[in-house]
């Protein structure tokens, strides 16, 4: 099938646009805008989409600039037959009619039908999105602007089984899976998928899973009554342990209780043996002691005897001198003794006779003293005369005031004064005299009988009778007064001298003075004489007198009692006369006295002497004598305590044989003690006593461990455990026999499924290779000799393609190679696809590029024109839209320019458009299906852009731009998108955003 | 005096093996209707004492129901059942004679049950019994080594006769376990050389469970219903032991059969694809029209075509219907005839299935799991195909 010519009207852009194919190789360039894209949409939509296509799909194709509805004419060769195509997209009543050359015209569907006959398609039917499936169709031949660099391996999803038949055909030997293989290949992949994850694992709630589980769950079980079972044998066996593990601590115990009463037993005796010990001990000491206090008393007598011995030995010659010394010291006592008593007697004598003599002298004493106190009491009676006398001179005198000659004289003078102012005033003194008068006068308040004389000296006044009143003013002036005043202070003055002297007068007082002045004589005469008699001690003397004879009277009596026989002399002289007598005897006696009394001393100091040496002697051996007593005081003590000798020897060899007994009974209680071994028995019984603990506390933990296991054991009937591990087991085996058929079957389905899996990849790989080296045949004019691909076909698809660069061995992935590369890829890919797919279609496919090689540079632009040429060469009609016609002016392609179109739209009117146009942006609308996207955008869009841009003055406004480029408003978002991110363009402001260009 | 000597009644046995809840209760059911028929047998022969000498119950620790279902049948014997413990149901702390609801059930239900749970002889109005009661599942010595001493004997009456009961492997034999013992079975030592004989009338002994006479008066009286695929010819399983015991006599033993299962035990070797046909007509042959009686023990070997182990697959479906059991153990190898070979193979027009077959065939040569998986992938594939030939 190949191309003639296309003309597309109404579409779009395109008023009436033709293009005349060459049967191998077309170019048709044009710059942007100039509906290279759209036109070749346009022969598209007129080989498969429906002319009655309605909506959007319809609505893309309408044209805003031009009136009418969009018309595509296809002129094509199939089958060595010429047909034109004619379609008319006018919505519903859109028509289709095909012609072939020089025969019958068809319309409508049957013109539809063969249609897609001829180009060998399936009808793709009508309905929603139709425009998008439509793309489908052919997609392999069709490249599409922007698709350049898809994989193409799933293009051919529509043509798969023309490639499949071609492929076989192509493969000749080969045998492809029948049918049935894949049938039984198909049902193994997919039981196989339902068994195992893509991991190998069992597929959960698969049979094998299940399966698993099953065995798993047996396992469980098994393992679960196994263990309960095993639980009442350890509990069994744990009893039994405990049962033995009594029988045997219990058996212990007996023999271990038998040992310690043994031992406690043999400690009993011990201590027994011990505490007679100590008793014995005890005993034995105290003898010990007894025998040694014995012995020691036996040697203190014994030591003391010797001692006593030589002791008295050394005293016998002290003591016969003392002994001597004693008797002359008596001798001489007896001699002092005499003396003594014949001085006693001597000095008695003497002593009598001084009594007497003393005797006689108080006599004589006696005698004087009352001849003194005789004399000595007259003279008091003289005295006492004398002292009456001036008693009662005194008493005479004390009565009279006592005025001397000076206060007389005094008074002399006072009363001169007084005088002589009483005859001042009795000078100046009126005289009254009443010398007669009948009635009463009265002078002041006196009465003045008549003839009285008065002298008023003052103003008086004198009342006569009753009714004469007179008044007397004497003297005249003051004078009178003054003279009464001096008159009476001298009468005060001699009143106030009379007074203290209790006289009312002068010469009173100097008759007092006369008298006063005699008695005052007499006194002292009388005082003269008294002062003869008694010069004031009289009366001590007689009192000492009287005392003194008192005293010698009481002399004479004492004396008189000491001396009886006496006799009272009658008078001094004889008394004196006794005295005389006496003294004289007293005088012999005293000398004789005398002489005693020196006899008696030198008695006495030959007794002192004798007494002294004796004392002196005795002291000598005093000590000795002293110490002879102590020593036989202890020696009685001793006998005392211990008994005489014999008692003594008795008790000594007593006392030794009891200590000898005492000692050998605690010898032989220490051998008995020693043979016990008490320290190893107290071992013993501590030993036994942990041992029996150890034993108890076992057998305890064994009791409780009986009880335990005897709780284990203990059923209630409601399962039998060793029946339910029977079953278990049982159960565990049959779910592992299960499981293992199971899990063979599984296992053998996966070996199917890997099987044929690898076998029909085996064949698959043989399959494609007719299509791996067309597209090697390709490759090989851009990439060197040695690429080579490797096509995937799996489950009667094409699954992806890998390229084998010259001189590796790797396959890369298409996704993996670089957008050049991967465009000469698809297009290798593409073009072989189409030359095996030709075959059907008389050797010849169209094949179409658009712009398609966007990635690559001029270099792989050109080795990309050799992939062509030699597509071309093998028969496909290559049909390239560029706009950039200079880049391949190598291929020798026929050539055909298109202009853009005009930029102004026209009204569209007129009553054969049937559908308005939808709200919004047309622009938009409109290129909905042919925009890039964003990423896609071009750079002559983008030189375009800023072309536009520069024509409005380096500013403007989104709206305003997008409306002079006349783009849509996607593809005037991606370029200026693109020129922001490269900073050629400045965003700006205003309502709906503006550019600008850089400053 | 006649008395039943019997053993290894195994009440409880859980025969877990038989999956089927109705088969499983069948054969353990055919245990307790033993007991009953041992109660006919005893009426009918009037039989005055019962000796079971081991083993009455499968477990030392049986549930009570079993212990209820055991001790009411028990009852319906009447006349005394003297029991000693076995390996199976050992005395011993904790175990089942010392529960209390064993005491409850058995004293309400089987008033003429008397367990001897200790070597202490018991007198009754005719025979002395010397018990010899098992304590563990296994005792290190021999229970029976009480009554060496003739002495032992001295104080019972000279009339009556005296009747030893022990429980395990006199010498030579061992009673053997089977797939549901739960460890493996050792034997508990009878050594009937070293006891008094002369002292002694008869010894009833249990463990094996066929019937066996094992000295001149001793006997094993076996299981009254045989509870397992038998090992060897010389069993008598399903029987027990009409005994006439005489002080000084030897006794009269008759063998009375009691069993009602069928245990049954078949070899197989396919030589050919036509081995299953025959196989088919001789387990006909054995089984008759019978269904649920039967307790079967398959093992074959020798190799089979895909076809023809999936028609064993069916006939071996059909008998696990019909038998109580089907114990199977199948070695047969699956090697595809020439002709399956050749269909999966050798067809040009399912490339794919050919080379995998291939594939397959040379897997399943090889040995282990991976020749065994082969295997299976060979008969599944073999079925896909069929399958799909079939659609």
């Amino acid at each position: 099938m190949k191309l003639v010519s296309a003309t597309v009207r109404n579409y779009r852009i395109h008023r009436e646009t033709r293009v005349d194919f060459d049967p191998s190789l077309t170019l048709i360039g044009g710059p942007n805008e100039s509906g290279k894209s759209t036109f070749i949409e346009a022969v598209h939509r007129g080989l498969f989409l429906k002319s009655r296509i309605t909506g959007e799909g319809r609505q893309g194709m309408v044209s805003s600039l031009y009136p009418g509805h969009p018309e595509v004419e296809i002129v094509f060769s199939a089958g060595g037959t010429e047909y034109r195509l004619q379609k008319r997209f006018s919505g519903a009543g859109g028509t289709t009619t095909l012609s072939e050359a020089g025969g019958a015209s068809r319309q409508g569907d049957e013109a539809e039908a063969l249609l897609n006959a001829l180009l060998q398609v399936e009808d793709v039917g009508g309905g929603r999105n139709l425009a998008d499936r439509i793309l489908q169709q052919w997609a392999h031949l069709w490249v599409w602007q922007g698709k350049s660099g898809h994989d193409p391996s799933g293009d051919t999803a529509s043509e798969q089984n023309a490639l499949l038949g071609r492929l076989q055909r192509e493969g000749g030997a080969v045998a492809l899976q029948s049918p049935r293989d894949a049938e039984v290949a198909g049902r193994f992949a997919e039981r196989s998928a339902a068994l195992f994850t893509q991991a190998g694992r069992p597929k959960a709630g698969s049979e094998l899973q299940q399966a698993e589980s099953r065995l798993q769950a047996a396992q469980v079980a098994r393992q679960d009554a196994a263990l309960r079972q095993q639980r009442l044998v350890d509990a069994a066996s744990g009893f039994e342990q405990a049962e033995e593990t009594i029988r045997r601590t219990t058996a212990d115990l007996e023999s271990l209780a038998a040992g310690l009463r043994k031992v406690e037993e043999q400690l009993a005796s011990a201590q027994r043996l011990k505490t007679r010990e100590e008793q014995q001990a005890l005993a034995s000491a105290r003898t010990e002691e007894r025998l040694s206090d014995l012995r020691k008393a036996d040697g203190q007598i014994d030591m003391l005897r010797r001692e006593i011995r030589a002791l008295e030995a050394a005293l016998a010659p002290g003591r016969e001198e003392t002994e001597r010394a004693r008797t002359r010291r008596e001798e001489r006592r007896a001699q002092a003794q005499l003396a003594a008593e014949a001085h006693e007697e001597a000095a008695g004598e003497a002593r009598l006779l001084r009594q007497r003599c003393e005797l006689a002298r108080a006599w004589v004493e006696r005698f004087d003293c009352d001849a003194r106190c005789r004399e000595l009491a007259r003279r008091q009676q003289d005295a006492q005369k004398i002292r009456d006398s001036i008693r009662s001179l005194r008493d005479e005198l004390a009565p009279l005031p006592r005025v001397d000659a000076d206060s007389l004289g005094r008074l002399r003078e006072l009363q001169a004064r007084a005088d002589r102012a009483a005859a001042a005033l009795e000078a100046m003194a009126a005289g009254i005299e009443v010398v007669s008068s009948g009635r009463p006068v009265r002078i002041g308040d006196r009465e003045a009988p008549a003839g009285s004389a008065h002298r008023v000296t003052d103003a008086v006044d004198i009342f006569i009778g009753d009714d004469v009143h007179l008044r007397v003013r004497p003297g005249g002036g003051n004078s009178l007064a003054e003279a009464r005043d001096s008159l009476r202070t001298a009468g005060d003055a001699l009143r106030e001298a009379l007074d203290p002297l209790g006289v009312d007068s002068v010469a009173r007082a100097a008759g007092i003075l006369n008298v006063r002045e005699s008695l005052q004589s007499k006194l002292e005469r009388e005082q003269s004489r008294l002062g003869d008699f008694d010069d004031g001690s009289l009366e001590g003397d007689l009192a000492e007198a009287r005392e003194a004879l008192a005293a010698a009277e009481g002399e004479v009596d004492r004396r008189s009692q000491r001396v009886p026989g006496t006799r009272e002399p009658l008078d001094r002289n004889r008394a004196v006369a006794w005295r005389q007598g006496e003294e004289r005897a007293l005088e012999r006696t005293e000398e004789e006295e005398t002489v005693k009394k020196a006899a008696g001393q030198a008695a006495g100091e030959a007794f002192d002497a004798a007494e002294h040496s004796l004392l002196r002697l005795a002291a000598a051996i005093g000590a000795q004598e002293t110490h002879l007593g102590e020593l036989e005081a202890q020696l009685r003590l001793l006998l005392t305590n211990h008994g005489e000798d014999d008692v003594r020897l008795k008790a000594l060899r007593t006392t030794e044989e009891a200590a000898a007994a005492a000692r050998a009974a605690l010898e032989q209680t220490r051998a008995q003690l020693a043979d016990l071994q008490p320290e190893q028995l107290e071992r013993d019984r501590s030993r036994l006593a942990r041992a029996i603990q150890t034993q108890e506390e076992q057998r305890q933990k064994a009791r409780e461990q009986r009880a335990a296991s005897r709780a284990a054991l203990t059923l209630d009937g409601s399962e039998d455990p060793l029946a339910e591990l029977t079953r278990a087991n049982v159960r565990e085996r049959a779910a592992r026999d299960y499981y293992e058929s199971v899990r063979r079957r599984a296992e053998a389905v996966r070996l199917l499924g890997r099987l044929f899996e690898e076998e029909r990849r085996v064949l698959a790989d043989r399959f494609t290779r007719p299509l791996a080296e067309r597209i090697s045949d390709y490759l090989k004019g851009v990439l060197g000799p040695g690429a080579r691909a490797e096509v995937t076909f799996d489950g009667g698809v094409f699954k992806g393609i890998h390229l084998v660069r010259p001189g590796t061995m790797e396959a890369l992935a298409f996704d993996a190679l670089s957008g050049g590369t991967r465009e000469q890829l698809a297009a290798a890919v593409r073009l072989a696809t189409a030359e095996l797919l030709a075959a059907d279609h008389g050797g010849s496919l169209p094949v179409v590029f658009d712009d398609s090689f966007a990635f690559s540079d001029p270099d792989r632009v050109r080795d990309l024109q050799r992939m062509l040429d030699l597509a071309a060469a093998r028969g496909l009609q290559i049909i390239v839209l560029t706009c950039n016609p200079s880049d391949y002016a190598p291929l020798g392609a026929r050539q055909t320019l298109l202009s853009p179109a005009p930029v102004e739209s026209v009204k569209p009117a007129g009553p054969e458009v049937e559908e308005t146009e939808p709200a919004g942006l047309p622009a938009e609308a409109a290129a909905a299906e042919e925009a890039p996207s964003a990423a896609e955008t071009t750079e002559a869009d983008c030189d375009a852009f800023m072309a536009a841009l520069r024509g409005l003055g380096g500013k403007s406004g989104n709206q305003a731009l997008c409306a002079n480029l006349g783009w849509t408003g996607e593809r005037y978002a991606a370029a200026r998108t693109r020129l922001l991110g490269q900073g050629r363009i400045l965003p700006g402001k205003g309502r709906g955003g503006s550019v600008t260009l850089p400053a | 005096m006649k008395i039943i000597h019997t053993a290894d009644w195994q009440v409880g046995k859980p025969f877990a093996g038989i999956e089927d809840g109705y088969k499983r209760a069948l054969v353990q059911k055919a245990r307790i209707d033993a007991i009953d028929r041992i109660a006919e047998v005893a009426r009918e022969e009037g039989a005055r004492l019962v000796l079971v000498a081991g083993d009455l119950f499968d477990s030392p620790s049986a549930d009570k129901a079993t212990v209820a279902e055991a001790s009411s049948a028990i009852g319906r014997i009447g006349a005394p059942v003297v029991v000693i413990p076995g390996n199976h149901d050992h005395g011993g702390p904790g175990s089942l004679w010392e529960q209390d609801f064993f005491r409850r059930e058995s004293a309400r239900l089987a008033p003429n049950l008397k367990v001897l749970p200790d070597c202490v002889p018991l007198e009754l109005a005719e025979v002395v019994l010397f018990p010899c009661p098992l304590l563990r599942r296994l005792e290190a010595g021999d229970r029976t080594d009480w009554l060496r001493d003739p002495a032992v004997f001295q104080d019972f009456s000279p009339s009556k006769a005296r009747i030893v009961l022990a429980h395990g492997s006199v010498h030579g034999f061992a009673g053997g376990g089977d797939d549901e013992e739960v460890d493996g079975t050792e034997p508990n030592r009878v050594d009937l050389s070293r006891l008094p004989m002369d002292e002694i009338d008869y010894v009833a002994l249990g463990d094996w469970h066929g019937a066996k006479q094992v000295g001149p008066k001793a006997w094993y009286s076996g299981t009254p219903e045989s509870d397992r695929f038998q090992k060897g010819e010389e069993q008598k399983p399903g029987h027990i032991l009409l005994v006439e015991p005489r002080r000084g006599e030897m006794p009269r033993v008759d063998m009375i059969p009691t069993g009602r299962l069928r245990w049954s035990e078949v070899s197989f070797d396919f030589a050919d694809d036509a081995g299953v046909a025959h196989l088919a007509d001789r387990l006909a042959e054995l089984l008759g029209q019978r269904a649920n009686e039967d307790l079967l023990r398959l093992s074959l070997t020798g190799s089979l075509g895909i076809e023809a182990s999936s028609r064993l697959e069916a006939l071996v479906d059909s008998l696990r219907a019909r038998l109580l059991r089907l114990k199977i153990d199948d070695r047969t190898v699956i090697a595809p005839t020439d002709r399956e070979m050749e269909a999966l193979t050798l067809g040009t027009h399912n490339p794919l299935i050919a080379t995998v077959a291939r594939r397959l065939v040379e897997l399943a040569r090889s040995t282990g799991d991976e020749a065994e998986i082969a295997a299976v992938a060979l008969r599944e594939l073999h079925a896909a195909c069929r399958q799909e030939g079939g659609a």
